[in-house]
């Protein structure tokens, strides 16, 4: 569980507020996505979840933990932070090699680690490629390698950045079928990302951040829909909305879909209650 | 941080004042004269001369504050000088030595806070050196921030899977750096190509002249603090050669202390 | 008659243990003025058919290459990147790795410097650049300083500053937020409309459509399909799947499959809902 208690944080006494008293509670086994503008305070909130950043004012609690008093390497147990792009953290002979570096530091058996590793291998589709270069994968499988370095640490959280930035649209389908398989496994998956369309088909909740600030949190199909809360963030509602909103000027009973799966039937029914 | 303070007082800020507008071949002269003379003399008044000929133009670019930060971040490195010289020397030398390092700090100093790095590389072109050479240069300081912040994104994506970079021995901290550079190099190695694949693109490496867009040239009073500048280093020279030139009774300013 | 003429292109990159075949004959006409889309999934030559334009294919990668390339009756083998320059203005994904000065207006010159132009004339075009992309205001800054979406105009701008009739962009706001996307996008069909030939790759098909006049898919180096946005749309070609197509666009795909009368592929919001509201006054049956 993730809890944040009235949580502000800025860099130093002389620079403005990053985030200013934000409260949030994010349940066990969530799929939640973090939307805003570029510089609203998502990357730094992140931060704040695994100990890269501690709160200037108020209290981060992870799993019962106050970030404010346990270090990285402890936080980094519990949460893991998938970062935008592999690049930045492949370094190693071998996709093996790789899930190796990052459960070495766990104190974990020998056995226990080669159980990880093996299953994360099976669990991420990556079976095929442990004992290739990971430089040598395309762009899909450098992505699944860099899920797998952090997922064969099994934290109870996994934080994805920008997961869908420069994906194409079957990259981004593999993504989400992987994603809600791991959400079976009881994880919270929480995602920082600029894409409302594929927010809106995957994640039941959505929190809105601006400047600093919380202005929307709630099920997506009802933050999305929110006028209020979309046009403060400059965000565009996804054009299934819109076009509700469009049909519902002239037809007021026609009632927002509660999920992107309902739209088609909204339309139909539309089209047949005279 | 207090490596990155220490770099405060090099690193170019735009800004209006005179010594902004002063020819950058003439700052590089500036400290270069400065380096030659501060060399040349090993005792603390001369030192404190040319210290007191150094300061006003850091007043004069309105730069005394970021100055300020780097003599306070390397304020470990003048005790550190003062004690050594002091216990093998003697005070008379170590104060000497200090100054000697302040001298020096403020005249590169001077020309790094007001030579902006593109001005930097259409000196050297005036100057004859190739451009190629001069583009690398300024491209290098371009680069700097940008790999700082690629640096700092590499060590939190490994502390996240779990590296401690300051565990261990000597031998395991050395062998935790390889998470953090072989990402560097490799994205290093990419960028070179993206970079290079832009420059490409907008004509670069051309046999062509090349005009530049600012224009350098010595104003009237470039040449006026070029002269004092040649005037102060030549006076330098042929007080240490001739001493003999030294007017009576001005001999002890030459001399160390008797300490 | 066409500003861009691809005749049979084929390319391979020479990667030291294989070549790797990046474009297979490819043929393909744009004419000047127009927006052009260039779409498919990641790897299918999209990036070699953009450095092809201005003979970054094959004057910079090794490779093999076959067939003709001419940009504004400009044989690209015959001729090099630099005078390309002239022609045809490549933008990057990454800002980053094409600002390589250390302030706005000496970016801006870079490229007319590079080219040997006096210096009234550098000065003219740079001002000239920052008029057209209108960032007179960001003239002194860092492009550290800029957020994402100013970088993007800034590396926009640095092209436009040789002022080539045709402006190619790979991904160019593939980093920036919606709203900022949608700014860059609007400010490149202004462009156009000033007589620019675009070319550019989106994957945000829901930004980008209003204001496409051609759209190309690629697909494992070839082209699979090309035509008006209707027309691609409309193509059974199993590229399109590699497409993430607006719900809408899904939408009117699945109601052209289910009921008679649906034979519109509508893209925007307000196109979708005159469409819905006349059939449904024309009285919908199943």
């Amino acid at each position: 569980m993730i809890v944040l208690d009235n949580v502000s944080f800025r860099y130093s006494n002389d620079t403005a507020w990053v985030l200013k008293n934000n409260s949030l509670r994010i349940d066990q086994g969530e799929y939640i996505a973090i939307l805003g503008q570029n510089g609203a305070g998502k990357s730094t909130l992140v931060r704040l979840l695994n100990g890269l950043l501690r709160p200037t004012q108020g209290n981060v609690y992870i799993n019962g933990m106050n970030t404010s008093n346990s270090s990285v390497a402890e936080l980094a147990r519990e949460v893991g932070l998938v970062f935008q792009n592999p690049d930045h953290q492949l370094f190693a002979q071998t996709v093996r090699d790789e899930l190796q570096f990052s459960v070495k530091t766990l104190e974990w058996s020998a056995e226990k680690q080669n159980n990880a590793i093996k299953e994360t291998l099976t669990q991420l589709d990556l079976t095929l490629f442990s004992d290739r270069s990971p430089f040598k994968l395309s762009g899909g499988e450098k992505r699944r390698t860099s899920i797998g370095t952090i997922w064969v640490r099994d934290p109870s959280i996994l934080i994805l950045d920008e997961p869908t930035t420069g994906q194409d649209a079957v990259q981004k389908r593999n993504l989400a079928s992987l994603l809600s398989r791991l959400q079976t496994y009881g994880k919270t998956i929480f995602l920082v990302t600029h894409d409302i369309e594929f927010t809106i088909k995957h994640c039941p909740r959505v929190i809105i951040l601006k400047e600093g600030q919380i202005i929307g949190d709630g099920p997506t199909m009802k933050v999305f829909s929110n006028q209020r809360i979309m046009s403060e963030a400059c965000l565009f509602p996804p054009q299934i909305i819109r076009l509700i909103w469009k049909l519902q000027e002239t037809h007021p009973n026609l009632s927002m879909p509660n999920n992107p799966q309902e739209f088609t039937q909204s339309i139909e029914n539309f089209l047949k209650n005279q | 941080m207090t490596s990155l303070k220490l770099l405060e007082g090099f690193r170019f800020l735009e800004g209006q004042s005179f010594m902004h507008r002063v020819d950058p071949r003439v700052k590089m002269f500036l400290a270069l004269v400065f380096m030659i003379l501060s060399l040349l003399f090993d005792t603390v008044y001369p030192m404190i001369t040319l210290f007191c000929l150094t300061f006003p133009f850091i007043i004069i670019a309105q730069r005394v504050k970021r100055w300020f930060l780097t003599i306070k971040s390397s304020i470990f490195l003048f005790l550190l000088i003062l004690t050594l010289n002091t216990i093998f020397l003697s005070f008379s030398a170590a104060v000497a030595m200090c100054l000697r390092l302040l001298v020096l700090i403020s005249s590169f100093s001077i020309f790094f806070l007001t030579v902006h790095p593109d001005d930097l590389a259409a000196a050297l072109v005036a100057l004859k050196l190739p451009y190629s050479f001069s583009f690398s240069i300024s491209l290098s300081f371009r680069y700097v921030p940008t790999l700082a912040l690629e640096v700092q994104t590499i060590m939190e994506a490994q502390k996240s899977r779990g590296l401690e970079l300051e565990k261990g021995n000597l031998f395991t901290r050395v062998k935790n750096f390889l998470p953090i550079i072989v990402p560097l190099v490799l994205l290093s190695m990419r960028r070179a190509l993206l970079v290079a694949e832009s420059l490409e693109s907008r004509g670069f490496g051309t046999s062509e002249k090349r005009n530049f867009y600012k224009q350098i040239s010595m104003s009237a009073k470039d040449w006026i603090l070029f002269s004092l500048l040649l005037i102060l280093l030549v006076g330098g020279i042929f007080i240490k050669i001739m001493p003999a030139l030294i007017p009576d009774g001005f001999a002890w300013f030459f001399q160390n202390w008797p300490l | 008659m066409s500003i861009i003429q691809f005749r049979d292109v084929s390319f391979s990159y020479h990667t030291g243990e294989c070549d790797f075949p990046a474009l297979k004959n490819v043929n393909l006409e744009i004419s000047p003025g127009s927006f052009v889309l260039i779409c498919g999934a990641t790897g299918c030559g999209k990036s070699s058919l953009f450095r092809a334009l201005n003979g970054l294919v094959p004057h910079f990668y090794e490779g093999q290459f076959t067939g003709q390339v001419l940009v504004n009756g400009k044989d690209t083998r015959q001729f090099s990147t630099r005078d390309l320059s002239l022609e045809v203005g490549l933008v990057f994904q990454n800002p980053d790795n094409q600002l390589i000065a250390m302030n706005v207006e000496r970016e801006l010159a870079f490229g007319p410097e590079n080219l040997g132009l006096s210096r009234e004339k550098i000065i003219a075009q740079v001002e000239y650049a920052l008029d057209v992309v209108n960032i007179q205001h960001l003239r002194k800054k860092s492009p550290l300083e800029l957020s994402g979406g100013e970088q993007q105009r800034v590396a926009i701008a640095s092209v436009l500053a040789l002022n080539p009739p045709i402006l190619a962009l790979d991904e160019p706001t593939a980093n920036l937020d919606p709203q900022r996307a949608l700014d860059i996008l609007a400010f490149l069909s202004q462009l156009k409309h000033q007589g620019k030939t675009i070319l550019i790759v989106e994957h945000r098909l829901e930004l980008v459509l209003p204001l496409v006049d051609k759209m190309v898919v690629m697909q494992n180096g070839r082209i699979a399909v090309e035509g008006s946005v209707e027309f691609v749309l409309r193509s059974q070609d199993p590229a399109i799947d590699a497409l993430e197509l607006p719900p809408i666009v899904e939408l009117f795909k699945y109601m052209e499959k289910t009921y008679p009368r649906f034979s519109d592929i509508p893209f925007t919001v307000e196109k979708a809902s005159e469409i819905l509201f006349a059939k449904k006054n024309e009285g919908f049956k199943v």
